[in-house]
Formats: structure tokens, sequence, C-alpha cells
């Protein structure tokens, strides 16, 4: 049976990144929040101020995410190799059983024909 | 890969992979010789009775096949347990790219609420001059919530078939112990796969064409 999975390890750990990323992303709404606050109440200064924040926020979290699909990017051939093993791990133990099949039918034919020797022995039995 | 990894599992445990029929005839044949040759042998008393030679020949045949669908069983349970880290890592990969669009869909839905709202105040209070702007600009909103909410919904239930996967690949171990529930079992894995495409393809096809496009989430 081949076995040619690479160990799961080798799979980037995306978890710290994608906690930095859901951080930014709800520093986000909560500055967008505020915005909305601001320019329901007339005030224009502190909703520039937001504006910018949101500006920087949304500039950092797309180099953040970037670079966490391309770690992710990254890993999908070793997923797939992976897969693609487990899949012939199977696809091989089929192989090995329709090939069983073949031997086993040949050995009950031979035990078919030690039927046929008995049966001709027991013809010129005393 | 998933489907067609629980398309290999399917064959490796259909029934007719190791077909009752095939051996059945097999014995059927022998036992046919055999009985024309004990027609030859009928003056010799010590010839074996023909049902002594069909019972010798179909249990052959029948000793062949119990072989081999336990060394089916065998084989299936030593390709899932072998099988089980690339499907766990194969799972985790999967909701990671889930979760990580799900968090660019929101953020970008959040920044495309924030574009409207602003637009619609900078409209002022409603008039008859500003309705048709106002009108437009509420539509987009309820467009866009719409689409979102499909998305997540989506979403959602993507990673949850992903979330359930390395259980029920766990599972087909203890169901294989009867065949016709392994079989089940791996029908709702591949039945599972197939659904994750279908979810995929109607994440793709969620997508608007128009302003509202998402466009964060649709670069990846």
């Amino acid at each position: 049976m081949p076995n040619g999975t690479v160990s799961a390890s080798a799979i980037s750990g995306h978890g710290d990144k994608q906690q930095l990323i859901n951080n930014v992303s709800s520093s986000i709404n909560a500055t967008i929040d505020l915005k909305m606050w601001c320019d329901q109440n007339q005030d224009q200064t502190n909703s520039d101020k937001y504006s910018l924040r949101l500006n920087r926020l949304n500039a950092l979290y797309t180099t953040l995410s970037n670079a966490l699909w391309k770690d992710w990017i990254g890993d999908a051939a070793t997923v797939k190799k992976n897969m693609q093993a487990a899949t012939d791990n199977v696809n091989q133990s089929v192989k090995d059983i329709q090939s069983n099949v073949s031997t086993a039918q040949n050995i009950v034919k031979a035990l078919g024909y030690l039927d046929q020797a008995i049966a001709i022995a027991a013809k010129f039995a005393p | 890969m998933l489907v067609d990894y629980a398309g290999a599992l399917q064959q490796l445990a259909s029934p007719g992979l190791v077909s009752e029929a095939t051996f059945d005839q097999l014995a059927k044949d022998l036992d046919t010789n055999s009985t024309k040759m004990i027609s030859d042998l009928k003056a010799t008393a010590n010839a074996p009775s023909g049902n002594e030679i069909g019972l010798f020949s179909a249990a052959a045949a029948e000793a062949a096949r119990l072989y081999i669908e336990h060394k089916r069983q065998e084989d299936l349970v030593k390709v899932i347990q072998l099988n089980q880290p690339p499907i766990d890592s194969f799972s985790q990969w999967c909701q990671a790219g889930v979760e990580h669009l799900e968090t660019d869909f929101y953020t970008a839905y959040s920044n495309q609420m924030n574009a409207l709202s602003t637009q619609l105040g900078g409209l002022g209070k409603a008039n008859a001059k500003n309705v048709a702007e106002r009108r437009a600009l509420i539509q987009q909103m309820v467009q866009l919530d719409g689409y979102f909410l499909d998305s997540e919904h989506t979403l959602s239930a993507l990673d949850n078939s992903y979330k359930a996967l390395p259980k029920a690949h766990k599972n087909l171990e203890t169901a294989i112990q009867s065949l016709t529930t392994a079989l089940a079992h791996i029908q709702v894995l591949y039945d599972e796969a197939r659904r994750v495409q279908t979810l995929s393809k109607q994440l793709e096809s969620n997508t608007p064409k128009s302003g509202t496009t998402v466009s964060a989430a649709k670069a990846k």
C-alpha cells in the first residue's frame, strides 16, 4: 500500500495570523461605528480623524490578509499531494482486492480440477 | 480532491468489487463439470455423489469469497487509519481558508456599507430633489445586505462540512464491521463532498456583478 503523505505539521498553522486579522477587522468595524456616530452628530473633526484611522487600518488589513492568503495558497501543493496519496492508497487496495479475486478464482478452478481427479480416481478404485 | 477520495472509498466498499455473483457463477460452472463426470461414473460404486462434489466446489468458492471479503474489510480499516492524518490536515486547511474568507467578506461588507452610508448622509434630509438618489443608495444597501447574508450562509455551511469531515471519516472505521453500514457512511461522505463542491460554485455565482462587488474578497 503506497503512503506518500507529507506530515500534517508541514502545513502552516494559520491560527495566530488569523487571530491578528480578526482583531484588525474588529477595529475596522469599531472605527466605522464611531465614524458613523460622528457623522450623525455633525462632528466633522472627529469623523475625519476616524476616516484617516480607517484608511490606515484598511491598509494594514489588506497587507495582513494578502500575506495570509499567500501562506494558505502555499500549503495547497502539500494538501493536494497528501490527498492524492490518500486516494492512491484506496485505489491500490481496490487493485489488491481485484487481484485477490482473480487469484481466488484460479484456486477455486484448481479445486474443481481436483474434484475431477478424485472422481476419475474413484472410477478405477477396486 | 475530496470527491475523488470519497469516490475511491466507494469503489473499495462497493458490493460489485467482491461480487457474490462472480463466485456463484464459478461454483455453478464447477458443479456442471462435476455433475457431468458423475453421470459418466454411475457404474462405479466408490465414486463420490454429485451432491458431495457440488458441495466441495461451492464451499471452495464461498471460502474464497469470504476470505476476500475479510481482506477487503481489513484493507478498508487499514486505509482509513492511514488516511486519517491527511484528511485532518485537509479539513484544517479548508477551514482556515473559509475562516479567512469570512473575515475578508465581513471587512469588505463593513467598508462598503460605510461608503454607502456616507454617501447617503451626504445627500442630507430627504426631499423631492434627492429622493431618487436616496432610493438608489438604499436599494444598494439592501442588495449588499442580501449578498452578504447569502455568502455568510454558504460559508457557514462550508465551514460546518469541513469541520464534520474528520469525524465522519473516523466513524468509517467502526462502520466497516458491517459493509452495508460502511457503504452508507461512505455515501454520506461522498454526498458531503459533492455538497461542498456545489456550495463553492454557489459562492462563486453569489458574487454580484454590480457596483456592490466585495472586491477584496472576490480577489481571493
